[in-house]
């Protein structure tokens, strides 16, 4: 028997969550669908937690901006600060031509609103000591921070109850009849829906394909190094200029490091192995930074399936073509930046706010009829 | 340096050793890999001693060290697997020299066991040290620590140990076995295929009580008590289900505990592969599937010896045979017709051989109520101090499986990453009515053991990082 609810969220990530508190909060029946035991267990729970202004490209600085504060106020909206910390920022350069890049890319972000400073290498050691001398110059973001996806599991959980939001585990999707309201059908059986907010991350083109909607989705891989727990070394939140290192020791004295670097898997199979070329060179880019690094253990390196469209940009807005749908992911640095996205995606629903053309969905749509159509004329 | 052999073999212990002998006698190249400086493994690990303490396990030992030499096998000592990749078959390892990674045509792993822990209140403090660690210490030079030694447990080992020490001079307190008088009556007759074994046995029996050392029977280890390092150990009589029976017991004065629980497979490189697991009530742990000739499901890939079961050093060794001559069947360098000639007689005395060996592990299993009667406060995870009050909150709180526990509580998240806890893990998550018994292990992921950063990186300028495009 189908309930009618003003809102389905499928998928029970970061990204479907923050929206589902929102949409709550203005007062809609909101509904869950989550395919796993439980919330933010793939990318959501397993990244590095690394939240920085300059990781990554400038449109997503107001972004970055705008997520630390609401970060910063967890414990209010979500009822625990999930381990966010301030530390600082350094995004390193080895070479001359990555100081001039980093230097041209801090300024275009401070136009965006972001506090950065470009420093030298001994300024940059007297912010990091641990910092090795091959280090050139750095950008120096102040705001820079990390926070603990192990708990963001829990917080959901426990705030989503607290809105009476239902949340269905165990529930992947198995069917979706197009017109509004949708009938949504789940192995647990079916729900109603007027809206449809899709947040299933590499399972995104998935459900847009049940809608007879095809995005250029591309499944990511990205590995995860951790060490044991070591004497405190490292202080700030580390990058690089060439964008391929996340480097920080966090509270439990365990250092993290990533960066993109891929290993291998798909959206069938599931993360498969390691690939051990990427794991030595995202150390030795770490050991670059920071060569005392070499004296630790690593113990474990996983592997996150992350969702990104063809053009990297996000997708945070209407699926074309179908009407009271919205697709909500393919974030780079989603977790990071969670909370303006789904605050951006709230507003759009609940049309408060105009959507951001940049992240339309439909600047790659074409439905298959129309594909086929295309090819056949 | 061979990166393309033919057949790598991962451990050096009987099934290695055998299983590398026996395809390199048939033409392949073989190369293999062991951690060690020398072959053996564990069982006949190489005594750096002098002749003081050597036995049975010295002289199969060395024998099995010349035959090694004598053959074709080119050997990797000192070599160590970080991870695996599977398309193609591969191992990469470090060791003196850079990392590399070896690609043969068929990967044997023969990673034989580790021990399993059963925590206790006090099995933390310095003092307390497995059976097998216990044995390590009997081979290595130098003085043993001072006693008075308890030695516990189940199982071959408890009375090897319990001998050996005595003959290197120590004062051993006592030897706790959790094995009654009936057990051992019950487990005799699965022995009788090795009377080499019971042979071996009875003469430890006899060292143990001509140096008038008690025996006691049907006991298990309480308490270990200590300031700072240990002073003394609680001891009670126990039922076959591991729980107390009678109120017997007794405290014995000692500064070393041996203490032994059994043997679990290795099968964290399996595991890593994708090799299918199944759990095993009798063994008390998962199993890997692998055919009787050594085959996994997975192509290319072998296993043999005690990382596929605990079954003992001849069925290792008869194992690791079979195994390598299916590699070299599999691989066209021994024919149906003489493979199936070779192999019968080998397939006789490995169900012999099985027999007892396995007679023997089950022994060495503990009883569901050795587990059950940890107490809260006791550590269980001890990377991360975990204790078993803070484990059950988790699956009171309605955790259903072992990823939650990790997550909430950071328990095998440590430098083990499981491999001491798990089996108390797994056994005290089974006790919560709503958790699948056994629950779901974790998943493995590499590095096999922790690695040094230094190991992996090795000297490198910034041109030797691989650039990589960002995905942003």
């Amino acid at each position: 028997m189908a309930t009618e609810y003003d809102v389905a969220v499928l998928g029970g990530g970061v990204m479907g969550c923050f929206v589902a508190l929102h949409l709550a909060r203005a007062g809609m029946r909101v509904v869950v669908l989550e395919a796993r035991d439980g919330l933010c267990t793939q990318a959501s729970g397993v990244n590095t937690g690394h939240i920085a202004i300059m990781d990554g490209r400038t449109y997503r600085v107001p972004y970055a901006v705008r997520s630390m504060e609401l970060w910063q106020q967890a414990a209010t909206w979500l009822g625990t600060d999930v381990g966010y910390r301030t530390r600082g920022g350094l995004k390193l350069a080895f070479t001359d031509e990555e100081t001039e890049a980093i230097a041209s890319s801090a300024q275009e972000m401070r136009a965006h609103g972001a506090v950065l400073e470009l420093i030298g290498a001994n300024t940059a050691r007297e912010r990091e000591p641990a910092l090795s001398t091959k280090v050139r110059a750095a950008v120096w973001s102040p705001a820079d921070a990390y926070a603990n996806p192990l708990q963001i599991a829990d917080a959901f959980t426990a705030a989503l109850r607290r809105e009476r939001i239902e949340v269905w585990f165990g529930a992947p999707v198995q069917a979706i009849e197009s017109a509004a309201p949708f009938r949504i059908a789940t192995s647990r059986g079916s729900v109603r829906a007027q809206r449809l907010l899709i947040a299933t991350g590499v399972r995104i083109g998935e459900i847009t394909h049940m809608l007879d909607q095809d995005l250029p989705m591309v499944c990511r891989v990205s590995q995860v190094t951790v060490t044991e727990r070591c004497p405190p070394v490292i202080g700030t939140a580390i990058g690089s200029a060439s964008d391929t290192l996340s480097l920080k020791q966090v509270d439990n004295g365990t250092v993290l490091i990533g960066g993109g670097w891929q290993g291998i898997g798909s959206v069938s199979e599931g993360p498969r192995e390691v690939v051990p070329e990427h794991v030595i060179g995202n150390l030795r880019l770490a050991c670059m930074a920071v060569p005392k690094l070499a004296k630790a253990r690593i113990v474990r390196t996983w592997l996150g399936l992350e969702a990104r469209v063809s053009d990297n940009l996000p997708l945070n807005g209407a699926l074309a073509g179908v009407p009271d749908a919205w697709v909500l992911g393919a974030v780079h640095t989603g977790f990071a930046l969670s909370p303006a996205m789904g605050e951006l995606m709230a507003r759009v629903i609940l049309g408060h706010s105009e959507p951001v053309p940049m992240f339309d969905p439909g600047r790659f749509s074409m439905s298959r009829s129309q594909a086929e159509a295309a090819h056949a004329g | 340096m061979m990166t393309k052999p033919e057949l790598a073999v991962i451990g050096a212990g009987p099934a290695g050793v055998h299983a590398g002998m026996a395809a390199s006698s048939c033409g392949l190249d073989v190369l293999l890999l062991d951690e060690a400086a020398a072959a053996g493994g564990q069982i006949y690990r190489a005594s750096l001693d002098g002749p003081l303490g050597r036995g049975f396990q010295d002289v199969k030992g060395d024998a099995l060290r010349h035959a090694l030499a004598d053959s074709a096998v080119v050997t990797l000592p000192g070599h160590r697997v970080w991870t695996v990749s599977t398309r193609p078959i591969g191992v990469a390892v470090t060791g003196p020299g850079p990392v590399k990674t070896i690609h043969p045509r068929a990967l044997l792993v023969a990673a034989g066991a580790t021990e399993r822990v059963v925590p206790f209140p006090g099995w933390t403090l310095p003092g307390v040290i497995g059976l097998a660690a216990a044995t390590v210490l009997l081979k290595s030079p130098g003085p043993l620590p001072p006693g008075p030694i308890l030695v516990a447990g189940r199982g071959p080992l408890l009375a090897a140990v319990a001998a050996g020490l005595l003959a290197r001079g120590s004062t051993v307190a006592c030897v706790v076995d959790g094995a009654s008088r009936a057990d051992w009556i019950r487990t005799t007759p699965a022995l009788l295929s090795r009377p080499d074994l019971l042979a071996r046995g009875a003469l430890w029996l006899r060292r143990i009580k001509q140096a008038g050392v008690p025996i006691l029977h049907g006991y298990v280890v309480d308490e270990a008590f200590g300031t700072g390092s240990l002073d003394s150990v609680r001891v009670v009589k126990v039922d076959r289900n591991g729980n107390p029976r009678n109120g017997r017991t007794r405290t014995v004065e000692a500064r070393l505990l041996a203490i032994g629980q059994g043997l679990v497979p290795a099968t964290e490189l399996l595991a890593l592969f994708g090799v299918p697991f199944q759990h095993s009530a009798p063994d008390a742990t998962w199993l890997p599937r692998v055919d009787r000739d050594g085959r996994t499901p997975v192509p290319g890939l072998y296993a043999a010896g005690d990382g596929t079961g605990i079954r003992g050093g001849l069925a290792a060794e008869l194992a690791g045979r079979l195994a390598g001559l299916a590699v070299a069947h599999d691989l066209g360098a021994l024919s149906a017709q003489d493979h199936a000639k070779q192999t019968a007689p080998l397939h006789h005395r490995l169900r012999r051989a099985t027999g007892a060996g396995r007679a023997m592990a089950l022994m060495m299993t503990p009883g569901a109520g050795q587990f059950a009667r940890i107490p809260p406060d006791t550590i269980v995870c001890r990377c991360e101090d975990v204790t078993r009050a803070e484990i059950d909150a988790v699956f009171a709180a309605g955790a259903t499986g072992l990823d939650a526990l990790k997550t909430r509580t950071r328990c095998g998240m440590g430098p083990c990453q499981g491999r001491v806890c798990g089996s108390a893990v797994a056994a005290l998550a089974s006790l919560h009515p709503h958790v699948a018994s056994p629950p779901r292990p974790w998943t493995v992921r590499p590095p096999v053991r922790p690695v040094p950063i230094a190991d992996l990186v090795g000297e490198f300028g910034y041109d030797e990082v691989p650039s990589v495009i960002p995905a942003i």
